[in-house]
């Protein structure tokens, strides 16, 4: 593996929590807020629960780490990647970080469907702060690789799925992170261009100093992986070598 | 950081205006004749009712002037209040300040304001306009509607993430506001006896800083010129300010 003396990247987490408070009622209303205020009208319950998705989380990280985070639906591993992004800011405690961070989820990246294949392409590079006519270098080589040369100035409203995903992909990783998050991605659209995919997927992974990754599959973790977070109800439970924490975690299920 | 966000807010605003004037096929001339062909079915319409009490150029450059920078106070408003929540996909995948969105729609707003009132310019030349020194105040005028559309968008973008029928809310407000504001009704129309109360609504004096200077080629009262500054940069503190409290809060809710 490459030695990333040279990389400044690091990720402190000290004592973090993050709290998520669902509301009973999703769709409050102004109307009922401003007639509950005067006593004018029932007063909308405004119940809400607590839910501690990260609690008391300390973890580092350091360049030449390739972190798996494992866990049960709901343990809290997306919600650790989102506040390392800096999506969450955390309800208690603090992030330290540097480097420039790409998340790679499953949202999207919000293309949209009017603008054209190669407009998508620069708003993808702009949201991490990539010029437009740096992106538009890089444009050949993405829509080449995402197999789209033909549908470069097509809308994308007319993309069909497998498409737009391809073309996603392809944008987001043609961007050298120093800090690489994803979550449950590697690769993506049809089955031939998964392979493709899970290639460059490999190479951005080898070049990239830092890279936390969420997976179901224990295969994908085992191959890139050499560090595994195992979390559950928001806590880490393990933090160790890849075959200990897997072996210990899969065992986990079986009892 | 800084950089970055000027990154996305650049391109954002440039895929904007490519998105509306690719999306016929007249393109900008068609952005154009829009208000022009607005502005003359109005003229038509309203200049019997208002045709003693106009400035020098008439009816027809009291709308040119306040009519344009109203639609752009209603579209920075309007559209703005929408922007948070349209952006949920974004937000929830990268971390970039919220604050891009109303900005987004105000720099729309106030671009496609600007465009047309240079092309525009050209045609009311034909309907009495003539420049005088006092139209050196624009670039305050606009830079005023800028502060306070931005400031009130920002306000509500955020209030619609937590209040979903503020946004039609604000949609019938704005339709109430143009019948308040001196938009149709010339400045010199209004009556004495009203003109106190004309008086308390911002939109007055923003307005008054187009009024004057298109229509009656004079600077606006100073009066107007000093509470145009402030109510706009009260304005637009308070949405910053608003921002800068529900920042990290926003993303839970969307």
């Amino acid at each position: 593996m490459k030695s990333f003396s040279d990389s400044n990247a690091k990720i402190n987490l000290v004592d973090v929590g993050l709290d998520f408070r669902s509301y009973e009622n999703r769709r409050p209303s102004l109307k009922a807020a401003l007639l509950g205020a005067l006593k004018l009208g029932a007063k909308e319950s405004n119940a809400k629960q607590v839910f501690r998705a990260l609690d008391g989380v300390h973890l580092s990280f350091s360049p030449g780490d390739r972190v798996g985070i494992v866990g049960r639906n709901g343990a809290g591993k997306s919600s650790l990647l989102r506040v390392i992004a800096g999506i969450y800011r955390p309800s208690h405690g603090s992030v330290e970080l540097e480097g420039f961070v790409v998340p790679l989820f499953q949202v999207g990246l919000g293309f949209q469907p009017e603008l054209t294949g190669e407009e998508n392409v620069e708003q993808a590079g702009a949201l991490f702060g990539i010029s437009r006519e740096e992106m538009l270098k890089r444009a050949d080589a993405i829509f080449e690789f995402a197999e789209l040369e033909k549908f470069r100035q097509t809308p994308v409203k007319y993309y069909s799925r497998g498409m737009g995903m391809r073309l996603a992909f392809t944008s987001v990783t043609s961007i050298q992170p120093e800090i690489l998050l994803l979550d449950e991605v590697f690769g993506g659209g049809d089955q031939g261009f998964r392979e493709k995919a899970v290639g460059r997927m490999e190479e951005l992974i080898e070049r990239t100093p830092i890279v936390i990754t969420v997976s179901h599959s224990m295969n994908i973790l085992r191959r890139i992986a050499n560090r595994i977070l195992w979390l559950e109800g928001g806590k880490v439970i393990m933090d160790g070598p890849v075959d200990e924490v897997i072996e210990a975690y899969e065992k986990g299920f079986e009892a | 950081m800084a950089n970055s966000s000027l990154v996305i807010v650049q391109n954002f605003l440039r895929q904007d205006l490519a998105l509306k004037y690719r999306r016929s096929v007249l393109g900008f001339v068609w952005s154009l004749l829009n208000p022009i062909l607005m502005l003359s079915a109005m003229t038509v319409a309203f200049s019997f009712l208002f045709s003693r009490d106009t400035g020098p150029g008439g009816f027809a450059l009291h709308l040119f002037a306040c009519l344009l920078p109203w639609q752009c106070l209603t579209a920075c408003i309007g559209q703005g209040s929408k922007a948070l929540i349209s952006g949920e996909k974004i937000l929830l995948q990268v971390a970039i300040p919220i604050w891009i969105f109303p900005m987004r729609r105000a720099l729309f707003a106030i671009t496609e304001y600007t465009l047309s009132l240079l092309a525009l310019a050209i045609i009311v030349w034909f309907v009495g306009f003539r420049p005088s020194w006092s139209l050196l105040i624009l670039p305050l005028s606009v830079l005023c509607l800028f502060g306070f559309g931005y400031g009130i968008a920002a306000i509500s973008s955020v209030l619609v993430v937590y209040y979903r029928d503020t946004e039609h809310l604000i949609s019938v407000i704005l339709k109430a506001w143009f019948y308040v504001t001196p938009v149709l009704l010339p400045f010199t129309a209004i009556p004495e006896n009203l003109l106190p109360y004309f008086k308390l609504n911002p939109a007055y004096y923003l307005l008054q800083m187009f009024d004057s200077p298109i229509t009656l080629s004079e600077l606006p009262p100073v009066e107007t010129i000093v509470l145009a500054v402030v109510i706009s940069s009260v304005a637009a503190l308070a949405g910053s300010l608003v921002v800068a409290r529900y920042k990290d809060e926003i993303v839970f809710r969307l």
